[in-house]
């Protein structure tokens, strides 16, 4: 109940707000489709739906005189809501489709949003402290509670104890890594946070890099693990101090070993032997079965044609014996294989498209030498948006949640951030391979 | 508790920043009219 009171006294807050700044009630928007407050608390009336009224209304109301070019992102995301949409006319089931229409939609309108509503540096930087907030009281609580104690698999205890979006261990622990740059970001280089900057808030960084990692840890996902080495390979700038942190974290990880949870370690030390596991087997099997679906369906079976999926593969029992296991209606367990079967060819091209479009743009902006100091902060917001798009693509390899708000949440943050950068003609200033202002480990 | 205390940290975040984007857009909103019309 006093949690009930807590998000709701914010979400008036943030309500009240928006009538000063109609930006906010996009901010809202964000802050509740990452929090998803309804899984834990009782919020009365559906925030979500409010918010989302309120910024269509408020998009009338807001400055437009920040008027910059759009990126290529932003019209590939429009095609490929189109697209989507199509493919659930056509849909093999199309109730169950249609449903999960509704809420995909919702997520990958959040890049076409962010540009229209969120202009400014000051709107573009508080949008993503409210989506690190919301992803943040995930994993602290599954961080602390993983410190406490109750870690492994399915065990953890959870701040959404469904088995969606943050509640289900895999997205929270790719969740996990990728709030450990943008965190960095906030402290190191946020106008926001700037009265704040000093050693007490580097302080809290490192406290919550510690919640994080035993969050990742807690949640025995190997997901986790595998978005973590690819943080420290590209989320470290210069290669003597990828090399100092990767040896860093080797040694740290040594000496805790003794003291972390033995059947999360058990579980990671199944990514070696992924052969004999029956998880990652089920996930090579399923993986097969969606490109076998496409080949006969060039255009994809429309949502939830995963539920149809029908998988044999072999792994170990009990005993250790290899046995041959038939499973049907299995997740897709890959952003990559989700797209593939459910929108076919032409969704996977767009999807591709988007991805590796926000990921040129974002480095792009990352090496750019802006000529003056106002302009500085591009560098290392581009670069932060490039890493946390770089760790969902590893990270979301093994998770199914091509249609959560992670990633386009980002990817609208990133259009948001070019149209700026157009606005305010830093494109005109030289583009080097080496950037002039150095973002440290973003 | 502990989900209670992480929920507060995390909208105390929130609730600052929200409140410094409020400041900075009110301090200078003419400004950024001149500097998009130069």
């Amino acid at each position: 109940m006093k949690l009930s009171i807590l998000v709701v006294l914010t979400a008036l807050f943030i309500f009240v707000s928006g009538f000063e700044n109609p930006a906010i009630f996009f901010i809202g928007y964000l802050w509740t489709s990452v929090l998803y407050p309804t899984a834990f608390v009782t919020t009365f009336v559906p925030l979500s739906m409010i918010f989302g009224i309120s910024w269509l209304i408020g998009y009338f109301f807001i400055d437009k005189s920040n008027t910059g070019k759009l990126p290529l992102v932003f019209y590939l995301t429009i095609a490929f809501a189109v697209w989507i949409t199509f493919t659930t006319l056509t849909a093999a089931m199309p109730v169950p489709a249609w449903s999960k229409w509704n809420w995909a939609i919702q997520s990958i309108l959040i890049t076409v949003a962010c540009p229209l509503l969120i202009r400014t540096r000051a709107q573009i930087e508080t949008a993503f402290i409210a989506a690190l907030s919301a992803f943040s009281a995930h994993v602290m609580t599954g961080g602390i509670k993983s410190l406490l104690g109750t870690a492994g698999y399915d065990r953890l205890g959870r701040l959404m104890m469904s088995n969606n979006w943050l509640g289900e261990t895999s997205t929270l622990a790719l969740a996990a890594v990728i709030t450990i740059p943008m965190t960095y970001y906030v402290i190191k280089h946020s106008v926001i946070f700037e009265s704040y900057r000093g050693r007490l808030l580097f302080m809290a960084f490192c406290c919550y890099t510690v919640f994080a990692v035993e969050c990742v840890i807690g949640t025995s996902a190997r997901t986790g693990v595998i978005t973590f080495g690819a943080l420290l390979l590209f989320g470290v700038k210069s290669i003597f101090r990828k090399i100092l942190v990767i040896a860093g974290a080797v040694g740290l990880f040594y000496v805790a070993q003794p003291y972390l949870n033995d059947k999360s370690m058990s579980r990671f030390s199944t990514i070696a032997t992924y052969q004999t596991d029956s998880s990652a087997a089920t996930r090579l099997a399923v993986w097969q079965w969606a490109m076998r679906y496409v080949e006969e369906h060039p255009l994809g079976g429309g949502f939830t044609i995963f539920t149809t999926s029908s998988i044999t593969y072999q792994a170990a029992d009990n005993g250790g014996r290899i046995v041959s296991i038939h499973e049907t209606n299995r997740a897709a367990h890959s952003i990559y294989f989700e797209v593939l079967a459910e929108q076919g060819y032409p969704g996977e091209f767009l999807f591709l498209a988007i991805l590796v479009s926000g990921l040129w743009g974002t480095w792009w902006i990352s090496r750019m030498r802006p000529g003056e100091t106002e302009h500085a902060w591009i560098v290392p917001f581009g670069r932060v948006l490039f890493v946390c798009i770089t760790l969902f693509c590893f990270g979301a390899a093994f998770v199914g949640i091509a249609y959560q708000p992670l990633v386009y949440l980002f990817l609208g943050l990133y259009c948001s951030l070019y149209r700026w950068v157009w606005s305010k003609g830093v494109t005109r200033a030289r583009f080097s391979a080496r950037p002039k202002f150095y973002a440290t480990p973003a | 508790m502990i989900d209670s205390l992480s929920v507060l940290a995390s909208l105390i975040v929130l609730v600052i920043a929200l409140r410094r984007l409020l400041t900075l857009e009110k301090k200078k909103p003419s400004k950024a009219r001149q500097g998009h019309r130069s």
